[in-house]
C-alpha cells in the first residue's frame, strides 16, 4: 500500500512539476499582491474644499514635476484684505497622520479675511503611495463621519522607491555635504534646499522652497509626529529667526493649557525645513511635532486602529519605565488630541505674527476648531 | 499583548521545528514563521505584509548577486591566484605583518560600503587563500575573515548601523572618525594576533616556493589586474574623491567584472554568470525571508515586545543588556538591529553617557550579529570562501573575537564620558 501511494505521488519528486509548481506560486502572489500595490499607489484620497477654493499645484513651481507622483495640490486661501502670508504643510512623512489629517481639516474648513494661507496637506506626494518595509504600517485609515466614513492614507517616511531607486549606501546631502544612512536620501525632511535637477525628493523640496521665495511666505509650519520616546516631542523645532515669533506663541499656548516646548534648530543638522528654508528662504521656519505610537519602536501589534487610537499596551509599559518624552497611560494619545495641538498651535502661530512683527503681517482666519473642540468631539466632525 | 506574546511563541516554534526536526533551508523556515505569525494574529496570509518584508533587502541582494559576479571573473581569469601568490611571495618571512596586513586589506571594502557581505565577497577570496597558505586552519581563516569584513563595516567613513542610530535619534554624523578608529584598530590588531599568529608559520624560501608549486616562478601579465584596478578605481572616484556620481555598488561590480574581458584570458561568461548567481541563491533566499520576519513581528507587536523587555530591564544592567540582545537581534539582521534596539538603547542612554561614543559602542555590538546564525551573512560567505563548513565551527571559533569585541564595546559606552574628553 504504502509503495502504492508513493508511485502516486512520485510526480511531486519530479523536477519539471517542482518548477512548475514554484512558478505558479510566485506567478499568484505576485499578481495578487501587485494589484494590491498597484491600487494603493493609484488611490485618489479625497480632500473636500469649499467650492472656490483656488488651488495650485506644486509643479507650478518646477514643471518638470508635471505628470508626476512629486505634484501635489496646493490650497490657497486669500483674505479680502492684505496681511501677512503662511504655508501649513502636512505630509510631509506620510506615516505622520496628525500631520496630514491637520491640513486635510485646515484645507476644508478654513476662512481667511485677511493675509493668505497655503495648505499642502501632501508635500511628499509619492510618500503616499508606499509603505516603508519592515513597518508593517497599514495603507488605509477610516475615520467615521456624519456622512460616512473617510478613508485617509497611511504612507511611508520616505519617497516611494518607484520614484526614486537605488538609494546609495551613504547620502551625501546637497549643499553641505553631510552624510547620512543611505535611505534618507528619500527623505523629503533632508534633502532642503533641494535642487532643480537633482533627485527625485530633492526636486520636490526644490519646488517648495520656489513655492516659498515667489510667494514671499513670512511663516511656514511644518507639522509632523514622531514616536513617544522620541525627546523632541510635543514641540516646535525652530530656526533662529522665529525664535521671537515662537516664544511668544509658547507662552499663548501655555496659557491655554497646551505645553509646547521650543528647540532650535541644530546648525549642523543639514536638510530640515526648519534648517534650510530659514537659510535658503526669508521665511520663519517651524517644525512641530506630536506623539504618534504607531511610527514608534516599542510599539506592540501594528494596525489602522493604533494609528487613530494611539493606545498600545507596550508604550504604557515604556512609559511606567520612563523612557517616554510624554504623558501617556490607557488612554493613550488620540488622533483628536494630537490633531488638536497642532491646529490649536498653527492658529496662535498665526495670531502671532501679528503681534511680533505689526499689522502689515496679520493673518485673520477662522473656521478651525480649536484643542478643546477636537477633545471633546472627533475629528470626523471636521471632515467634510 | 498576550497576541503578540502568541505570535511570538508560534513563530518560535515553526522555526525551530522546521530547522531542527524537518531541516529544512533557513530561508524556507524563517519565512515560514512569518506566515504562522500572520496567520496566528489574525493576518490572513498577510501576503501583501510577506511580500513588502522581502523588498527590505532588494538592494544588498544586487549587492550580493553582482559582488558574486565579480570574484567569479576574477577567479575565472586567474586574478585571485595572481594576488594570492604575490603576496605569499612577498611577505612569508613576517607572518605578523602579513596577518595584520590582510586583515586591514579585509577591512577596506566594508569601511567604503558600509557593507561586511560585500567585503567578504570582493576581499575574502583574496584573503583566505593567503591564510590558508600561511597554514592557518579552514575555520580560524573564515572568523579571521568575517571579523575583519565586520570591523570594516564598523570602521570609518562609511558606519551604516551607526548612521541608521543616529537618524533615529538626530544626531548628526559628524565626529565619529576618530571614535570608530579608536573602536576597531586594537580589535583588528589584537584579535588577528591571537588567532592567527600562533598557527601561522613563519616559512623559509624553499618552504614557501614548495607551497606554492609551479606557481612559484611563474610571471602574472599587468593585465590580469585589470578588473581589480578598475574596481578600485571606481570606488575611489565615486566615494573618496567624489569625481563622478556615485553609480552604487552593483553598477561598481558589474563593469569591473565586464572588464575582465580585457585580461587577455577566455572568459566564459554564460557558466561564469550562472556559477555565481547559484553560489549567492540561499544567501539571498535568506535575506529575503529575514525581512519577511521582521515584517510580521511588527505587525504582531513582537518586535515591540522584544524592545520593552530589553528596556524594562534595570539602569545599571542596560548596557550589558545591550551587548547581549543586540547581537542576538543582529542574527536576524545586524542593521535591523541597529534600527530596532540601537534607537531605543540610544535614546535610554541619552541622558547618561556621550552619545557619539556610546553610538560607536552600540554599532559594534548590532555588527557582532553578522555572525550569528540564522542569518550571518558575512560569517556564511568566509566559510564557503575558506571550505569551512558546517558554519557552527567558525560559529564556535569566533566565540572568542565576539566576546572581546562586545566587552570592549561595553566599555566604551559606560566609559564614554571620558573617551570623548579625551578624544572629542
Amino acid at each position: 500500500m504504502k509503495e502504492k501511494t508513493s508511485g502516486r505521488l512520485s510526480f511531486l519528486r519530479n523536477k519539471l512539476f517542482q518548477n512548475l509548481f514554484c512558478a505558479l506560486l510566485i506567478l499568484t502572489v505576485a499578481v495578487l499582491t501587485g494589484y494590491e500595490f498597484y491600487t494603493f499607489r493609484h488611490y485618489r484620497e479625497e480632500i473636500r474644499v469649499p467650492e472656490g477654493t483656488e488651488i495650485q499645484h506644486l509643479s507650478d513651481y518646477l514643471p518638470s514635476l508635471k505628470g508626476t507622483a512629486g505634484d501635489t495640490e496646493i490650497y490657497v486661501f486669500r483674505g479680502e484684505e492684505k496681511g501677512g502670508s503662511l504655508l501649513v504643510m502636512g505630509g510631509t512623512h506620510a506615516d505622520e497622520l496628525a500631520g496630514h489629517l491637520s491640513a486635510v481639516i485646515m484645507a476644508e474648513n478654513l476662512k481667511v479675511t485677511r493675509g493668505t494661507v497655503f495648505v499642502m496637506p501632501r508635500a511628499n506626494n509619492s510618500g503616499f503611495t508606499n509603505n516603508f518595509p519592515q513597518e508593517a504600517s497599514p495603507m488605509y485609515v477610516e475615520i467615521p463621519t456624519a456622512g460616512g466614513v473617510r478613508t485617509l492614507v497611511y504612507g511611508s517616511r520616505a519617497t516611494n522607491p518607484v520614484d526614486q531607486w537605488p538609494d546609495p549606501d551613504l547620502y551625501t546631502h546637497f549643499p553641505s555635504g553631510q552624510g547620512l544612512s543611505g535611505s534618507e536620501t528619500r527623505n523629503l525632511n533632508r534633502s532642503y534646499p533641494g535642487r532643480e535637477n537633482g533627485s527625485f525628493t530633492e526636486r520636490v523640496a526644490f519646488a517648495i522652497k520656489n513655492l516659498i521665495l515667489e510667494n514671499g511666505i513670512d511663516l511656514t509650519i511644518d507639522l509632523h509626529e514622531a514616536s513617544p520616546e522620541y525627546p523632541n516631542i510635543n514641540s516646535s523645532v525652530l530656526h533662529e529667526r522665529a525664535m521671537k515669533l515662537s516664544g511668544d506663541a509658547s507662552l499663548e499656548l501655555n496659557d491655554i493649557g497646551i505645553s509646547m516646548r521650543m528647540e532650535v534648530s541644530p546648525a549642523t543638522l543639514h536638510g530640515l525645513t526648519h534648517r534650510e528654508l530659514g537659510d535658503y528662504t526669508n521665511t520663519l521656519a517651524v517644525l512641530m511635532e506630536t506623539a504618534n505610537p504607531c511610527q514608534g519602536r516599542i510599539r506592540g501589534a501594528t494596525n489602522a486602529a493604533l494609528a487613530v487610537s494611539g493606545k498600545d499596551a507596550c508604550y504604557e509599559q515604556a512609559a511606567k519605565l520612563g523612557y517616554l518624552y510624554v504623558p501617556y497611560d490607557e488612554n493613550g494619545v488620540p488622533i483628536e488630541e494630537r490633531c488638536g495641538r497642532h491646529l490649536q498651535a498653527v492658529q496662535v502661530y498665526a495670531e502671532a505674527l501679528g503681534w511680533v512683527f505689526g499689522e502689515e503681517y496679520t493673518i485673520d482666519m477662522s473656521g478651525l476648531p480649536g484643542y478643546d473642540e477636537l477633545v471633546k468631539g472627533s475629528v470626523g466632525d471636521w471632515l467634510r | 499583548m498576550k497576541e503578540s506574546i502568541l505570535a511570538l511563541l508560534v513563530m518560535a516554534a515553526v522555526f525551530a521545528g522546521l530547522c531542527f526536526i524537518a531541516k529544512l533551508h533557513i530561508s524556507i523556515c524563517l519565512a515560514c514563521a512569518a506566515l504562522a505569525g500572520c496567520l496566528v494574529s489574525g493576518n490572513g496570509l498577510g501576503l501583501r505584509y510577506l511580500v513588502e518584508g522581502s523588498f527590505s533587502y532588494l538592494d544588498t541582494i544586487l549587492v550580493i548577486a553582482t559582488a558574486m559576479i565579480f570574484m567569479k571573473v576574477i577567479e575565472a581569469v586567474g586574478t585571485l591566484e595572481a594576488i594570492s601568490t604575490m603576496i605569499l611571495r612577498r611577505f612569508y618571512r613576517r607572518p605578523a605583518l602579513l596577518l595584520i596586513c590582510l586583515t586591514i586589506l579585509m577591512m577596506l571594502p566594508g569601511m567604503v560600503t558600509g557593507s561586511s557581505t560585500a567585503a567578504v565577497l570582493s576581499v575574502g577570496s583574496i584573503v583566505a587563500p593567503v591564510m590558508l597558505m600561511l597554514g592557518i586552519d579552514a575555520v580560524t581563516t573564515a572568523s579571521l575573515v568575517a571579523y575583519g569584513a565586520i570591523l570594516g563595516m564598523i570602521a570609518p567613513p562609511v558606519n551604516l548601523p551607526a548612521l541608521m542610530i543616529c537618524s533615529g535619534v538626530d544626531v548628526p554624523f559628524v565626529s565619529f572618525e576618530l571614535p570608530l578608529l579608536l573602536l576597531v584598530l586594537p580589535l583588528a590588531i589584537l584579535v588577528t594576533l591571537i588567532m592567527g599568529l600562533k598557527k601561522a608559520k613563519k616559512l623559509t624560501k624553499e618552504q614557501m616556493e614548495a607551497h606554492l608549486g609551479e606557481k612559484a616562478g611563474k610571471k602574472y601579465s599587468w593585465r590580469l589586474f585589470i578588473p581589480v584596478i578598475v574596481l578600485i578605481l571606481l570606488i575611489l572616484l565615486t566615494r573618496v574623491f567624489k569625481l563622478i556620481p556615485d553609480m552604487a555598488m552593483p553598477l561598481t561590480f558589474l563593469i569591473s567584472a565586464a572588464s575582465g574581458c580585457l585580461s587577455g584570458k577566455k572568459l566564459p561568461l554564460l557558466d561564469t554568470l550562472q556559477d555565481a548567481v547559484h553560489s549567492c541563491l540561499p544567501v539571498m533566499g535568506i535575506l529575503m525571508a529575514v525581512g519577511m520576519f521582521i515584517e510580521v513581528m511588527t505587525l504582531t507587536g513582537v518586535r515591540g515586545l522584544i524592545v520593552v523587555g530589553g528596556l524594562s530591564l534595570p539602569q545599571t544592567v542596560m548596557i550589558i543588556v545591550a551587548a547581549v540582545t543586540m547581537p542576538l537581534f543582529g542574527a536576524i539582521s545586524c542593521f535591523g538591529s541597529a534600527s530596532v534596539l540601537g534607537v531605543p538603547f540610544s535614546l535610554a542612554l541619552l541622558s547618561q553617557t556621550d552619545i557619539t561614543i556610546a553610538i560607536c559602542g552600540l554599532s559594534l555590538m548590532a555588527a557582532m550579529g553578522d555572525f550569528i546564525p540564522p542569518a550571518a551573512l558575512a560569517g556564511r560567505i568566509s566559510a564557503k570562501t575558506a571550505g569551512a563548513e558546517p558554519y557552527g565551527k567558525v560559529v564556535m571559533r569566533s566565540l572568542l573575537p565576539i566576546s572581546i569585541s562586545l566587552i570592549y564595546a561595553v566599555l566604551y559606552v559606560l566609559f564614554s564620558k571620558q573617551i570623548a574628553g579625551v578624544l572629542l
